[in-house]
């Protein structure tokens, strides 16, 4: 279809479109029919084919110069060490963060009484507590001097509540073991740690203890032996001779049931209690004369077989009853049926004391037990005491910050516990948190 | 970006991601291919070496720091450019350019963008027009002379154009059409002060 001629003004309108090729062909061959006859819009189109051509060319040689090019890379690479920078420096902040936490709730749980911290003390400290530990078990001897604290081995919660004998300058006196904390109860040979606060000796003391007396019952034909050792040594060279003695322990199958440190004035004395196969008592017994210079030794034989079947029978009596309400208890109801259950509860725990008791004097009977006492010997003539030097004092301080900062990381280590089920739980809700939203973001993407 | 099943990463998107990750040397090749193109925008829009320099810098900073919100809804040159203009315009602004629109302007030949980064080989007879034109381009009105810039010394398409300087392609036409008009008055301006006739 023809279209009308067109004017000026249209031309004009399209010229630009014409000059990006954005016209169709029919419209393009009408602008330039027009032009033909138009001299002013054919000088508007070569105005602007020349403007456009010249433009086009305009920046094709213009070469980015060698400092501009260097200039941003440099800049941009100075934005991603920043940015590397500031990821370390939120890091430290959240690790250092956390430290004042941990630090800060460690000394707070120190103030309060919630936590049990430990209560160990450096090698060259001694408190200044009075209280002396006791301890249980058949013919159990103990030495400790006025001013140490001491800790010592239990065999078993039976041992809690066994009466102890002090005996200070041929008097004696009848304590008990109480607030014992125990560690773990368990099997029979089991270390356990109780500490004993009621006990203040005027005088460097010994004590034993003594076995609960058994009922009095016929005595049985088999003997059951316990066998032990009583050493005595002293020596110059303690901590190498503490070695020895571990060493040798563990060469004949043995084991530490107790370990006692104590010190006074300088001079160390440990005390243990060492088991070892029954079989090879006699052997240890000969290899321990190498740890230092023996002072005393005597060899104990103690027959428990009137202990051990009287615990026996009367496990067997508790069986019994056992047994016998299992069968009453079913046809029980109301009051009497409650009646039985409560005889019944006893009864299991009667049993299990027994039962523990009984795998006690097994595990004696089994293992020979060995009570070692090793003095360390000062070599020199007591002088008067030097003031400690420089050098010493320095060493000394050093190692007992050494200790009181183990100390404290372990306390850490505890009171982190205690936080550790709140911050777990923060935790997990931050990574979920953290996952739905990382999701999320993926998802819009 | 919508992941149609698993197809393999080009190269850009290989290298945007390095440079996400902090690799500068990733970053470089990626904007390596543009820099020409962005200096040369940036040289027309601002007028001036100086400038032109302080927008690239500020210009790839931006984009780097921008990476990684690169939703792959325009192509990665697009996008680029788009920051680029932008940091011009701001760059423009704050300095306060007053643009001179009289023709009297015009009378100074005086110096170009174009001669101090262009390589030796020029052409000799069209020098003295070329200046003229590259001067003018200094006097349009920063709308006007973005969108020219763009469509005639760098040859974008009009959805191109749009795209870049955030407006819609009417627009575009528009100020292509008003900045050329200008240009060509400019340039029969000069034409008739040397006494050249254009047939």
């Amino acid at each position: 279809m023809m279209e009308q001629k067109m004017s000026c003004e249209r031309f004009m309108g399209q010229l630009d479109a014409y000059l990006d090729g954005a016209l169709t062909a029919e419209e393009m061959r009408q602008m330039e029919a027009h032009a033909d006859e138009c001299a002013k819009c054919a000088e508007e189109l070569n105005a602007g084919r020349q403007l456009v051509q010249m433009l086009r060319g305009l920046d094709d040689e213009i070469v980015v110069p060698l400092d501009v090019q260097a200039g941003w890379r440099r800049a941009v690479r100075k934005e991603i060490s920043a940015k590397k920078r500031k990821n370390w420096y939120r890091v430290l902040g959240t690790v250092a963060a956390a430290l004042v936490v941990m630090i800060g709730s460690t000394f707070a749980m120190r103030g309060t009484d919630m936590v049990a911290f430990s209560n160990e003390l450096s090698p060259n400290e001694t408190s200044g507590n009075t209280y002396v530990a006791a301890g249980a078990p058949v013919g159990r001897r103990i030495a400790a001097k006025q001013g140490d604290q001491a800790k010592v081995m239990l065999m078993s919660a039976a041992d809690a509540g066994a009466p102890v004998v002090f005996e200070t300058d041929g008097e004696e006196q009848q304590k008990k073991v109480s607030d014992v904390v125990l560690e773990d109860e368990g099997a029979m040979g089991s270390r356990q740690t109780a500490t004993a606060s009621d006990a203040t000796p005027a005088e460097p003391l010994v004590m034993s203890s003594m076995p609960a007396t058994p009922e009095e019952t016929p005595k049985p034909t088999a003997p059951l032996l316990v066998y032990g050792a009583n050493r005595e040594a002293e020596t110059e060279n303690f901590d190498q001779e503490r070695d020895t003695l571990k060493a040798l322990v563990s060469e004949y199958d043995g084991y530490f049931a107790s370990d006692l440190l104590t010190q006074s004035d300088g001079a160390r004395c440990l005390t243990s209690e060492i088991r070892v196969p029954a079989e090879r008592l006699d052997e240890f017994v000969t290899a321990l004369d190498d740890v230092g210079t023996t002072l005393s030794l005597e060899s104990t034989a103690n027959d428990v077989a009137a202990y051990y079947y009287d615990a026996d029978a009367r496990l067997g009596t508790q069986q019994a009853i056992v047994a016998r309400l299992n069968q009453l208890i079913p046809e029980a109801q109301g009051d009497e049926l409650q009646a039985l259950n409560d005889q019944l509860e006893e009864a299991y725990a009667a049993i299990d004391e027994l039962q523990k008791l009984l795998n006690r004097y097994d595990s004696d009977i089994s293992y020979a037990t060995v009570r070692m006492t090793l003095w360390e010997k000062s070599q020199f003539a007591p002088e008067p005491t030097k003031e400690p030097t420089l050098g010493e004092r320095s060493r000394s301080g050093f190692q007992q910050s050494l200790h009181a900062v183990g100390k404290f990381f372990r306390d850490m280590v505890v009171s982190l516990a205690v936080i550790a089920p709140v911050a777990g739980i923060l935790i997990v809700v931050g990574i979920v948190v953290g996952v739905i939203i990382y999701t999320i973001r993926k998802k819009k993407k | 970006m919508r992941r149609e099943g698993k197809r393999v990463q080009t190269d850009e998107e290989r290298l945007v991601e390095s440079a996400i990750g902090g690799d500068a040397y990733a970053f470089e090749q990626l904007m390596g291919k543009h820099e020409a193109r962005m200096y040369a925008v940036a040289l027309r829009m601002c007028g001036n070496r100086e400038d032109a320099q302080d927008s690239l810098q500020d210009a790839m900073l931006r984009i780097y720091k921008a990476l990684g919100s690169f939703k792959g809804q325009s192509s990665f040159a697009t996008w680029a450019y788009r920051i680029t203009m932008n940091t011009c315009l701001d760059n423009l602004r704050r300095k306060k350019v007053r643009q001179a629109q009289s023709l009297d302007a015009l009378l100074d030949i005086g110096w170009s963008p174009a001669d101090e980064d262009a390589s030796p080989e020029k052409h000799a007879d069209n020098a003295e027009m070329r200046r003229a034109l590259s001067r003018a381009i200094q006097l349009l009105p920063e709308d006007m002379r973005s969108a020219v810039v763009l469509r005639d010394v760098q040859g974008y398409s009009y959805e191109e154009i749009a795209e870049i300087l955030e407006a819609n392609v009417g627009t575009v036409k528009s100020r292509i059409s008003r900045g050329r008009e200008k240009l060509r008055n400019v340039l029969s301006a000069q034409a008739e002060l040397f006494g050249r006739r254009r047939v």
